[in-house]
C-alpha cells in the first residue's frame, strides 16, 4: 500500500534520513521505533508532503506521492496525527473535527457519518463537542487529534508519538483506540513511537531507525525477542 | 462641564474609537495569521480615503454605498497583492525583515498618494455632510453616529463570518496552527492571502468612514499609529482587545483634548502607548506575546 524507497531527507545541509526504505501493507499496523532524534518524525513529515526527499521515492496505492503537496496527500487518503497533538486550541471540538474533514467538506452526509463514527469511538468528544479544544485534558486532546485525522476518511493513518506525555492508563486507552481503528474501521496504521513496548504490542511489524538509517526490520514478535532491541528500547 | 457637552464628546470619541478599532483589527488578523505587524496599515487607510474622496466620490460622483464597496474591493485586491509581493517572497525570513518590507511599502504608498492625488488635502461630503442631529441641547454629528452604526454592524458580521462560515473557521485554524492546518489539507497560502485581503478591506472601510470627517491628506496615515496603540492597549493579537483598545483610545483622546488642550491630543496616545508597554505589555485582555518582535 505504502512503499518508501531509499529516501534521503535534509534539513538545510543536515541529513536527517539516509536511504530509508519501508513498506506498509493494507490492513497492517506497522511501527517505527527509535530513540529521540533518530528521524522518526521526519519520515512521517516526508510522507505527509511537508518535506521533500532529495533522493528516493514514495508510492501510495501505486502512485508516486513524494512530489505532491500536503493537501493532495490528504485527499489521496493519508492523514497524519502530528507529534504533540497540535489540535486547534481556540476552535471547539466540533470545529476541530470540521477542519479534519476539510478535504471533503462538500460531502455533507459523509462528514456527518464520519462524525458519528468518531463519537462512537471516543464518546467523551461528543460530551465536549462545544468546548474549546484547548480546554480538554491531554488524553482528550490526543483523542481529538486522532478523531480529527479520521474525519478526512483516510485509508492510511500516520500517528506520531500518540503516547507522548500521557499517564499510563491513558496510553492504554489510546492504543486500544488505535487497534479498534485498525480492525473496525479498516484503516492501515503507521505508528511512530518512543514507547517501543506498547507499539510492538499492537503492531504486526516494526522498523528500527537509528540515526536516520533503518537498522532492522522484522515482525513485531521477533523484534520483541531480539536481544539488541530489548536492550536498547525495551529496558532489558 | 455641562452634561450635554459630555455626551457630545463621548459620541465623537466613540466614533474616532471605532475607526481606530477597524485599523487595529487590520493589524490583528495579519499578526495572528503570520506573526508580523503590517507597518503599512495606516497608509492603506490613507489610500482608501483618497480613493473614496478624490476618485469615487468627487471625480466619478458615485453614491456612498457603491463607492464603499468599490474601495473595499480595490483594497482587498491590493491586500492580496501585498501578500504576494511583500510577504510571500520573505517567508522563512526573520519577522523583522518582513516588517521592514511593510515599512518600505508604507513609505512608497504615502509618496504614491501625492503623485496620484496631488499634494493638497481633499474634502468630500460623504452621505451626511456636516448635518447635525439634536436631542434637546445635545447636538451630534450625523456622520459620527453613522460611523458607530457601520462599525457595530461590521463587527457583528465579522463575528458571524469567523464563527459560522468554513472560510472563517479555516482562517482561525491557520492562525492557531499553520502546520496542523496544512496537515488537514488546507491550502494555508491561500488562506493567508484571504487574511491580507480582509485586513486591507478593513483599512478600506476605515478610510471611507474617515474621509468625510477630515481633510484627506497623507497625514491621515497617523491613524496607523493609533490603531497600533489600540492593539497594544487591548492586547496584541486579541480581537476583542483590539476593538476595545480602539474605543478606549478614541474616547481618551477626545476627553484629553477638551479637558486639557487639543495640543495634547496626539501626545496622549504616546503616553498611553508607552505606559502600557512599560506596565502591562500584554494589554488589558491579552496573553503574553512571544519574543518574535
Amino acid at each position: 500500500m505504502l512503499r518508501v524507497q531509499g529516501i534521503d531527507v535534509f534539513y538545510g545541509s543536515i541529513q536527517a534520513l539516509k536511504e530509508v526504505s519501508l513498506e506498509v501493507g493494507e490492513g497492517e499496523i506497522v511501527c517505527l521505533i527509535g530513540s529521540n532524534g533518530a528521524g522518526k518524525t521526519t519520515v512521517l513529515r516526508t510522507i505527509s508532503g511537508l518535506l521533500k526527499p532529495r533522493k528516493g521515492s514514495i508510492e501510495f496505492m501505486g502512485e508516486r506521492i513524494d512530489n505532491k503537496r500536503p493537501s493532495q496527500v490528504v485527499r489521496g487518503g493519508i492523514s497524519c496525527v502530528p507529534e504533540g497533538r497540535r489540535i486547534f486550541p481556540g476552535l471547539t471540538v466540533l470545529e476541530n473535527l470540521e477542519m479534519g474533514a476539510y478535504v471533503r467538506r462538500r460531502k455533507r452526509t459523509e462528514v456527518s457519518e464520519a462524525m458519528e463514527r468518531v463519537f462512537a469511538l471516543f464518546p467523551v468528544l461528543k460530551e465536549r463537542a462545544r468546548q474549546a479544544g484547548g480546554t480538554l485534558s491531554g488524553g482528550q486532546q490526543q483523542m481529538l487529534a486522532i478523531a480529527r485525522a479520521l474525519m478526512a476518511g483516510p485509508r492510511l493513518l500516520l500517528l506520531d508519538e500518540p503516547s507522548l506525555g500521557l499517564a499510563p492508563f491513558l496510553v492504554e486507552q489510546v492504543f486500544d483506540a488505535i487497534k479498534r481503528i485498525n480492525q473496525e474501521e479498516k484503516v492501515t496504521v503507521l505508528l511512530v513511537e518512543q514507547n517501543a513496548k506498547m507499539a510492538l504490542e499492537i503492531a504486526n511489524r516494526g522498523y528500527v531507525l537509528v540515526n536516520g538509517v533503518v537498522s532492522l526490520h522484522d515482525t513485531a514478535s521477533n523484534l520483541k525477542d531480539n536481544e539488541k532491541v530489548r536492550e536498547t528500547y525495551l529496558g532489558g | 462641564m455641562a452634561l450635554s457637552v459630555l455626551v457630545q464628546q463621548l459620541i465623537s470619541g466613540l466614533a474616532m474609537g471605532c475607526i481606530y478599532s477597524l485599523v487595529a483589527l487590520g493589524y490583528t488578523f495579519i499578526w495572528n495569521a503570520v506573526g508580523i505587524v503590517n507597518l503599512a496599515q495606516g497608509d492603506f487607510v490613507t489610500v482608501a480615503a483618497f480613493l473614496y474622496a478624490a476618485t469615487f466620490s468627487n471625480h466619478l460622483k458615485w453614491g456612498f454605498v457603491p463607492a464603499l464597496i468599490a474601495v473595499m474591493a480595490v483594497m482587498a485586491l491590493f491586500g492580496m497583492g501585498t501578500e504576494r509581493v511583500v510577504y510571500h517572497p520573505l517567508q522563512g525570513a526573520h519577522p523583522r525583515t518582513v516588517m521592514l518590507s511593510t515599512l518600505a511599502l508604507g513609505i512608497l504608498l504615502s509618496n504614491m498618494d501625492i503623485i496620484l492625488w496631488g499634494p493638497y488635502p481633499v474634502t468630500t461630503r460623504g452621505p451626511f455632510g456636516q448635518d447635525i442631529i439634536r436631542f434637546g441641547d445635545v447636538s451630534i454629528m450625523q456622520h459620527h453616529v453613522f460611523i458607530i452604526v457601520v462599525t457595530l454592524v461590521l463587527l457583528f458580521l465579522q463575528h458571524l463570518f469567523f464563527q459560522k462560515t468554513t472560510i472563517g473557521k479555516v482562517m482561525r485554524a491557520v492562525a492557531q496552527d499553520r502546520e496542523a492546518a496544512t496537515l488537514m489539507g488546507i491550502e494555508t497560502g491561500q488562506t493567508i492571502a484571504v487574511t491580507f485581503a480582509y485586513s486591507s478591506a478593513l483599512a478600506g472601510i476605515a478610510g471611507v468612514l474617515l474621509a468625510p470627517a477630515f481633510m484627506v491628506s497623507v497625514d491621515l496615515g497617523s491613524v496607523g499609529l493609533k490603531g497600533f496603540a489600540s492593539c497594544v492597549i487591548g492586547g496584541f493579537g486579541h480581537i476583542t482587545g483590539a476593538t476595545f483598545g480602539g474605543i478606549l483610545l478614541g474616547i481618551a483622546e477626545v476627553f484629553v483634548s477638551s479637558f486639557l488642550s487639543s495640543r495634547y491630543r496626539d501626545a496622549i496616545v504616546f503616553v498611553i502607548l508607552v505606559a502600557f508597554l512599560l506596565l502591562r505589555p500584554q494589554g488589558v485582555l491579552g496573553r503574553k506575546v512571544g519574543e518574535s518582535l
